[in-house]
């Protein structure tokens, strides 16, 4: 896949870095790296990358730090790559700004993905009026979801969370920022609404709804709405 | 010593006793006594023996002060009441397994003269059986004696309160006598008399009633007998009669008094007894060191009466308040806590140190080293008595000792804690090395492989040492995993982080994860339509699930069959899994769930973990996991975990 644009990868292992620049240069990227969260920063200033990958736990900063420092003026969407067992870190880094995670070990393939997903949602959201996945057909603008070309009947709520959830598709969606978007600042209380939302959601939309294959759960961390690339 | 004890070839521990008195003297006797011992290496107590005798004031002193030297120096000290001073020393010599007794030589002009009993000394000697018994003479300059020792009785004060009554109630009686005389004859007034003196002895002391007795005796002779109005008497009869009446008025008050003293001292005992008993009582029952000071010192403060507060040694060496009741504590009480601590003596109002202080502190001593210091307060209450003093050491000793002893059951459970460990790190280490060794082997086997530029030209035998290097570091993952999740449940800093999810969220999570290893086994499931949600850790009961489902792959044959059920009954979230392998047999049944516990002959693959987390993990959402046999054969592990399900009905929703 040629894909084209800059990527800027901060991680201080050497094995990984390699790794990443001649993968992600052979799939047509332009890659640099650096090993420093410093230089990252500054080479996020000067060479405004499309894409940040971050490895998290470098030596001289804190993910959290780098994340808020390049979030005061750029929008450059931030993967960041982390560890199994740090779900809380995952969600805070998220709700901080970055754009997704990768948790490692992850497959080439998964990473092109998130890649892909990023430079898509890069600067905004999706901002057609109809969104088509596999049977699935969305149109917002008349708050329409059809099925195989049937109607299906949505309640408000359910709408409002299928049509955050598929705008972002592709994109980790932590769960309080779902609960944010849709009932409002005060609501961290109604995660249990939130879940029965999805599962009848899943029950309109995939055709297993106890194993779905379009509204994903990040264990820990929210939903992923899956993306033409996945 | 004796024949008998050499005869046995023992040598006999030398331990002496020290009697004591409230001589000044008695400091001499006991510097003596610890010398003594402590050349030999033998070991002493000191023993007061509390007559019925009331002390002056000055004696008071002395004692207290012969019984701080013996705290001071660290000797037990036994206070015993008992009427003959010879007799209670043999019974605790006797009780204490005593070789000497050292008594002092009381000097001739102050001693109490031997009227009619053998001296103590005499008596001790010939009572002593098989107990040296040391005499020391006694060599006190410069200081006197008190009066103690001395014939007469002494009584604190003369109470003139109990005098003015007793006067008042003969003039009383006499009153009524006298209208009575009309009616009665003298010796029917003699009887009054008589029995208004065994009355009086019960209420006063021995004082106001020999006062009593004696009074109304002279004045039944003068007002009453004929010829009245003189002391003289006509009938033989009647002096006869007058000196019965004399000794028998005399003779009841002593007696009654005596038997009232007596009946106070057994009572104040009793008192001191049922404390003791019942601190003790309390601190048997205590569970933690908390506790014990909790309950200890609140009991305290009750039969004290007085705020109390507790400093205890910690750690870092710091006396810091552990406890404190019914008052506060200024900053000057730094010092003479500090100093209390450090030297082991009572210090504050009462004492030789920081007397000027309202508060009284006392160490906590145990038999090794002070633990801690006890502070009561005193503001204006009254000075302690020697009972109150002797209490406070012996319930504080008890405080101390029940303190240590948790303290030492709390050590005793880091060591064994640190000894377990440190079999556990060595069980890790092993099985760890292990276990990681083997994946290890395979990666770099096949990595060194795909190097041959021959061997790489054969696609095949390429596909081959790749999957080996993937499975491999899919192995090293799962292990990984595990230690960090055993870490992680282990670490208190763990706190599950509980929400509401959908159960069939973690299933399907885990088959995700096991996808490939399901590729030679059948894996069906079946989850309850329509169940609620749940509150549960995700990431841990996804844990729980997947090691459940991975631990059946891993010990069955090839193609084997794996269930899971999940269904949702009485509030209990149910998940089973179950195989159709060899099973596991029943004397191993209890021992599969132990960290790092593999069953013999087991393939190599896991570190003993996983099931050891799923029990973890089971449990910190208060449920269990048992293993039964499947039917037909196999193993089925049940999980039932009482969780919280949501009540929130879909139709609710808009």
């Amino acid at each position: 896949m040629k894909a084209g644009g800059l990527i800027l990868v901060v991680d201080d292992e050497v094995q990984i870095r390699r790794f990443l620049k001649i993968s992600l240069e052979s799939c047509g990227y332009q890659v640099i790296v650096t090993e420093t969260g410093k230089d990252g920063v500054s080479l996020v200033a000067t060479e405004n990358p499309d894409v940040i990958i971050l490895d998290l736990g470098l030596p001289d900063m804190d993910g959290l730090d780098f994340v808020s420092r390049v979030r005061e003026w750029s929008k450059t969407p931030i993967i960041v790559l982390t560890v199994r067992d740090s779900e809380k870190d995952k969600v805070t880094l998220l709700n901080s700004g970055a754009d997704d995670y990768l948790t490692k070990p992850f497959g080439l393939n998964e990473l092109k993905a998130r890649i892909s997903v990023a430079f898509r949602h890069k600067n905004t959201l999706i901002n057609s009026a109809v969104f088509h996945l596999g049977r699935l057909y969305i149109d917002f603008s008349m708050r329409l979801v059809k099925m195989d070309d049937k109607q299906v009947k949505f309640t408000p709520k359910e709408y409002a969370v299928l049509s955050l959830l598929a705008r972002n598709a592709g994109k980790v969606l932590t769960q309080s920022y779902i609960l944010r978007e849709i009932w409002g600042p005060h609501s961290q209380e109604e995660s249990q609404y939130l879940r029965i939302y999805v599962m009848q959601i899943r029950r309109k939309i995939e055709i297993d709804s106890s194993n779905p294959l379009i509204i994903l759960t990040e264990p820990g961390v929210g939903y992923r709405f899956v993306s033409e690339e996945m | 010593m004796n024949e008998k004890q050499i005869s046995n070839n023992k040598v006999p521990v030398p331990r002496y006793l020290v009697a004591i008195s409230p001589s000044p003297h008695s400091q001499f006797l006991i510097h003596r006594t610890r010398k003594l011992a402590l050349e030999q290496d033998a070991s002493w107590m000191a023993v007061y023996i509390q007559t019925k005798q009331e002390l002056s004031e000055e004696d008071n002193n002395n004692l207290k002060a012969n019984m701080k030297l013996i705290n001071a120096m660290g000797a037990e000290l036994v206070v015993s009441m008992d009427n003959d001073i010879a007799t209670g020393l043999i019974r605790i010599a006797k009780q204490n397994q005593i070789t000497q007794i050292i008594i002092g030589k009381p000097q001739l002009k102050y001693s109490r003269v031997p009227f009619f009993k053998p001296s103590v000394i005499t008596k001790l000697i010939s009572k002593s059986d098989d107990i040296g018994v040391l005499i020391i003479s006694e060599n006190v300059t410069g200081q006197k004696r008190s009066k103690l020792l001395k014939w007469t009785n002494p009584v604190n004060k003369i109470n003139i309160r109990e005098y003015f009554l007793v006067t008042l109630l003969i003039i009383v009686l006499i009153l009524i006598n006298f209208v009575l005389d009309n009616y009665i004859s003298y010796l029917s007034v003699g009887f009054i008399f008589l029995a208004a003196v065994a009355i009086v002895s019960t209420l006063f002391k021995r004082g106001p009633v020999l006062f009593f007795s004696a009074s109304s005796a002279i004045l039944w002779n003068f007002l009453f007998i004929t010829p009245r109005n003189t002391f003289y008497i006509d009938h033989l009869e009647d002096l006869f009669m007058f000196f019965m009446y004399f000794i028998t008025a005399i003779i009841i008050g002593n007696l009654t008094t005596r038997l009232r003293v007596k009946e106070h001292f057994l009572r104040k005992r009793e008192k001191n007894l049922e404390e003791l008993y019942q601190m003790s009582r309390i601190l048997n029952k205590a569970n933690s060191q908390d506790e014990i000071i909790q309950n200890s010192l609140d009991f305290l403060k009750q039969i004290l009466n007085s705020g109390i507060a507790l400093f205890i040694k910690e750690d870092n060496n710091q006396l810091s308040v552990n406890y404190t009741k019914g008052f506060g504590l200024t900053e000057e009480e730094k010092k003479p806590i500090e100093w209390c601590f450090d030297q082991g003596k009572p210090a504050g109002k009462n004492t030789k140190e920081f007397h000027s202080l309202s508060n009284y502190y006392t160490p906590l001593l145990t038999l090794i080293k002070p633990i801690g210091v006890l502070v009561i307060q005193r503001d204006s209450q009254p000075e302690f008595t020697i009972e109150q003093e002797n209490l406070i050491s012996a319930l504080s000793l008890q405080i101390a000792t029940a303190i240590e002893r948790s303290e030492y059951i709390k050590s005793q459970q880091k060591i064994k804690l640190a000894e377990e460990s440190e079999k556990m790190y060595k069980i890790i280490l092993n099985s760890v090395s292990h276990e990681l060794r083997t994946p290890i082997t395979n990666i770099s086997t096949a990595a060194n492989g795909l190097q041959d530029n021959d061997l790489l030209k054969n696609e095949e035998v390429r596909n081959i040492f790749l999957t080996d290097i993937i499975d491999g570091v899919d192995r090293l993952n799962r292990i990984i995993d595990n230690l960090i999740s055993s870490m992680r449940i282990e670490s208190e800093k763990m706190a599950p982080n509980f929400d509401w999810y959908d159960i069939s969220d973690i299933v399907n999570s885990a088959q995700k994860k096991l996808s490939k290893l399901f590729e030679k086994h059948t894996f069906s499931k079946h989850i309850e339509k329509d169940l609620p949600m749940f509150k549960f850790d995700f990431i841990l009961l996804e844990q729980l699930l997947t090691n459940l489902v991975f631990n059946s792959i891993m010990h069955t044959h090839e193609k084997s069959k794996i269930d899971l059920d999940i269904h949702f009954r009485d509030n209990i979230l149910k998940m089973i899994v179950s195989d159709d392998g060899s099973g596991i047999p029943d004397s191993e049944k209890q021992n599969i769930f132990n960290k790092f516990y593999r069953i013999k002959g087991a393939k190599t693959g896991g570190i003993g973990l996983g099931l050891s987390i799923c029990k973890e993990i089971a449990e910190l959402h208060q449920g269990e996991i048992h293993i039964l046999d499947n039917i037909g054969n196999g193993a089925k592990f049940i999980v039932n975990l009482p969780i919280e399900a949501s009540n929130v009905k879909e139709e609710e929703l808009t």
